[in-house]
């Protein structure tokens, strides 16, 4: 019965990530263009970012009724009134579609290593939105664009373990992200991710049946890190993601 | 400054300013692997360093050969001795 529900999970979710991809991703590219002749770059660039979110609410959905997703919102705040630096823990390579778990209006950039902007079609846009791809720019590059996207009232997320963990455990987290919470001042909201370490597994395309929880935490704000530095703040942020965690992988 | 004080003053950089626990601070422990240090936090590590030993740090090649805490004793010995810092 299991491998049944995986490959017909797989073939279907597949199946249909193709078909929904290869329909989504020009017809929304065109109503963007079409909509950026009558409006400023700005609103542009706010619109394609939208459209990267709802192509992501779509395809987090197509794994049901064999993944189920659930969002739970406990920060306090609404997440679409940034910007905020957001702060996830990273097992798999579907962390960055979960990202799409924002509510809709949240405009919002991801910190990505190289490869996704290798990838075909998804890379592209991702460079269009201003993606950063932090391996390829220099420490002040990367305040500066942060700091601007930011200063634009555009929130990026950050997977700061750098690499998926592959498992229940968490990697050690790197300190650019805090080291602009300090500069900027913008409010860190935290994120932990369960439940999808092997949606698919580390090295692996095979998506397993299972339910994905993502829970939104409460703001991490610079006035109660104000002469703090980043080694410090990572470590506070680690530890509430990392006994949020503990708490969701216990409840099964 | 005897080579223990400087182990102590050391370790208490790595309690104080980076909240560490004392059980993890060995002469062995990697300051990157176990610690959980990055390139990033070497910069706040040399300021905390610099403030607490009343030095000048300067051999940023040095600097970047430091893996472990046994190696940060042996550069803050060579930097009291006038070896890449000031």
């Amino acid at each position: 019965m299991s491998l049944i529900s995986t490959l017909y999970l797989n073939i279907t979710f597949y199946s249909a990530f193709l078909l929904f991809s290869a329909a989504a991703i020009p017809l929304m590219s065109a109503v963007v263009i079409l909509i950026s002749l009558f409006v400023p770059k700005r609103t542009t660039l706010r619109n394609f970012r939208a459209a990267i979110v709802i192509y992501g609410k779509v395809i987090t959905r197509l794994g049901y009724p064999l993944v189920r997703l659930r969002t739970e919102d406990l920060s306090g705040v609404d997440l679409r009134k940034g910007p905020y630096i957001f702060i996830m823990n990273h097992r798999s390579s579907s962390d960055p579609f979960l990202v799409s778990t924002l509510p809709l209006g949240t405009e919002m950039v991801q910190v990505v290593n190289t490869w996704p902007f290798r990838l075909p079609v998804l890379g592209f846009f991702a460079r269009l939105a201003d993606y950063i791809d932090i391996n390829s720019i220099s420490f002040e590059e990367f305040m500066e664009q942060g700091s601007r996207l930011l200063g634009q009232g555009i929130s990026i997320v950050f997977f700061p373990e750098g690499t998926r963990s592959g498992g229940k455990e968490m990697g050690q987290f790197r300190s650019a992200a805090f080291k602009l919470f300090l500069e900027t001042r913008a409010t860190i909201i935290p994120a932990a991710i369960s439940g999808n370490e092997d949606i698919p597994h580390k090295g692996s395309l095979r998506l397993n049946p299972g339910t994905v929880k993502v829970r939104y935490l409460p703001p991490v704000r610079w006035e109660d890190h104000e002469g703090s530095n980043a080694f410090k703040v990572k470590t506070a942020v680690r530890d509430m993601i990392g006994s949020q965690l503990t708490e969701m992988d216990g409840q099964g | 400054m005897t080579e223990q004080e400087i182990i102590e003053k050391v370790n208490n950089v790595f309690m104080t300013a980076f909240e560490i626990d004392e059980a993890q601070i060995r002469p062995e422990a990697h300051i990157f692997e176990d610690l959980g240090l990055d390139s990033l936090d070497i910069v706040d590590l040399v300021v905390e360093l610099q403030k607490a030993f009343g030095v000048k740090i300067r051999d940023e090649e040095q600097v970047r050969e430091i893996r472990t805490l046994s190696d940060i004793y042996g550069f803050i010995k060579g930097v009291k001795a006038g070896k890449g810092g000031s």
